[in-house]
């Protein structure tokens, strides 16, 4: 069932992030997704999502190479670490990692896209500044989203993901 | 002692072998993805295109529900203008078409090889990104369309004349992938419209206007003259207005003469990249078609 909603919530994820980008609005939601999946579901889910989500969304936006994987591995790993280190169930404090995955799970192959030229790295900073913001705002939005169909499904969902791994450590 | 360098000598081995591995494996890898990735980038977009074509139905549905809002007398009135511009070009086309024939039967007469034909294939933008915005694109056709690798791609500009806007350069069943005349990845052969000298329209540094190379010195090249495709590729209908030479300022001649061997131009393209929405692919017609 987890594989199951991962692929439709990956498809979802890609169409709408590519109608976006083909309209000129780039906001990274699959980095989103993956984190998710690997938070919630571990990282085998997380780091399964990588692939088939870089390949499906760069090369429907005409990209010769799919670079998204570096972003989307640090995003997965960046749950990870998420998970095991930082002590804090606060719904606030989850605009944190809605700054930062925007920035690490887009950033780096918009550098690499624009070959590191000086104009493309501050197109591309500023970029996943704006949408750095967006995300700290909407990340509890989509963790709300994910987590009702997770729910309704009788999956895990991202509360339960922490009290998981506390219950691992006792 | 004797143990040591033994020991000594097994760690060696073991060092080389992991180097030897790890060499292999990254050279293994290498080839996999060299291999792989036009395949991979096929199926990603095949798989991906009836899910990308539902955005197309939905901004459909949603311009035909915003022209439902009009009154009927405006719609009404929009309706018999369409009506009357189809009139007009079919019209223009029945002219055309008297004179494809003629010129046929013209080729025939003078023993020449049929003229190649074309016919245009209607695309949406479906895929588009910032790095490459100006450079590249992807549209939902493809070779069970017609499309075909090196089509030329045009657009209307402002005032509805067709511009060049890029060609094909990757395909599969339902989507291609286009780099446009702002890409290093597109080529065309094309002529100065004053002197029809021919040459090779290229971009030789990503992010810079295109330049027209290998024209013959002597040519007449004076600014803002239009460049045209020369249609000397047989995927490429000619003239087809590609951009406009550019000037290198006051009192200076626009061309630059590279090792007394070929004058090079810089031209502008006349396509508005920012916007384009919707393209037309100019698709070779089969035998059976002409």
């Amino acid at each position: 069932m987890r594989f199951t909603f991962l692929f439709v919530c990956l498809i979802i994820a890609v169409v709408i992030q590519t109608a976006l980008r083909a309209i000129g609005i780039n906001f990274p939601l699959l980095p989103i997704l993956i984190f998710y999946a690997a938070y919630v579901y571990g990282p085998l889910f997380g780091f399964g999502l990588v692939l088939p989500a870089a390949f499906l969304l760069d090369f429907n936006g005409g990209w010769s190479h799919p670079w998204s994987i570096i972003g989307f591995l640090l995003a997965a790993a960046f749950a990870i670490f998420w998970l095991y280190r930082i002590e804090s169930d606060s719904l606030i404090f989850l605009a944190v990692p809605g700054f930062l995955l925007p920035v690490i799970g887009d950033l780096p192959q918009n550098i690499i896209a624009g070959d590191f030229s000086f104009s493309g790295i501050l197109e591309s900073c500023a970029d996943a500044l704006a949408n750095g913001i967006l995300g700290a705002v909407t990340f509890p939005f989509w963790i709300i989203v994910l987590d009702f169909f997770s729910k309704k499904l009788g999956l895990c969902t991202y509360g339960e993901a922490k009290e998981r791994v506390k219950k691992e450590k006792i | 002692m004797n143990f040591d360098v033994d020991n000594e000598n097994l760690k060696g081995k073991k060092i080389y072998r992991i180097l030897l591995f790890s060499f292999i494996g990254v050279i293994l890898i290498a080839a996999v993805y060299v291999s792989l990735r036009r395949t991979a980038a096929r199926f990603s977009r095949d798989f991906m295109s009836p899910f990308l074509r539902i955005v197309t139905l939905t901004e459909d549905t949603a311009f035909f529900a915003a022209q439902l809002s009009k009154p009927k007398k405006q719609l009404a009135l929009e309706v018999q203008n369409l009506q009357n511009r189809v009139l007009l070009l079919e019209s223009k086309n029945h002219v055309l078409k008297n004179l494809e024939d003629e010129n046929k039967v013209l080729r025939a007469l003078l023993k020449l090889p049929p003229a190649p034909g074309f016919q245009p294939v209607t695309a949406e933008i479906s895929g588009r990104t910032a790095p490459f915005w100006r450079e590249r694109f992807v549209i939902n056709r493809g070779w069970s369309d017609g499309v075909g690798v090196g089509n030329a791609v045009v657009t209307p500009d402002q005032v509805g004349n067709i511009v060049l806007v890029g060609r094909v350069i990757e395909i599969s069943a339902g989507s291609a992938v286009v780099a446009t005349v702002f890409s290093g990845d597109c080529r065309v052969s094309v002529k100065v419209e004053t002197d029809s000298s021919t040459g090779g329209m290229e971009v030789l540094k990503e992010k810079a206007l295109p330049v027209v190379r290998y024209l013959p010195i002597g040519g007449d090249y004076q600014p803002n003259t239009r460049v045209l495709t020369s249609g000397i590729a047989d995927d490429t209908p000619a003239g087809i207005p590609v951009g406009i030479v550019v000037s290198r300022g006051k009192d200076v001649p626009p061309a630059v003469i590279r090792d007394q061997l070929y004058a090079e131009l810089t031209i502008a393209p006349l396509i508005r990249i920012d916007t384009v929405r919707t393209v037309i692919v100019f698709t070779k017609k089969k035998e059976t078609d002409q």
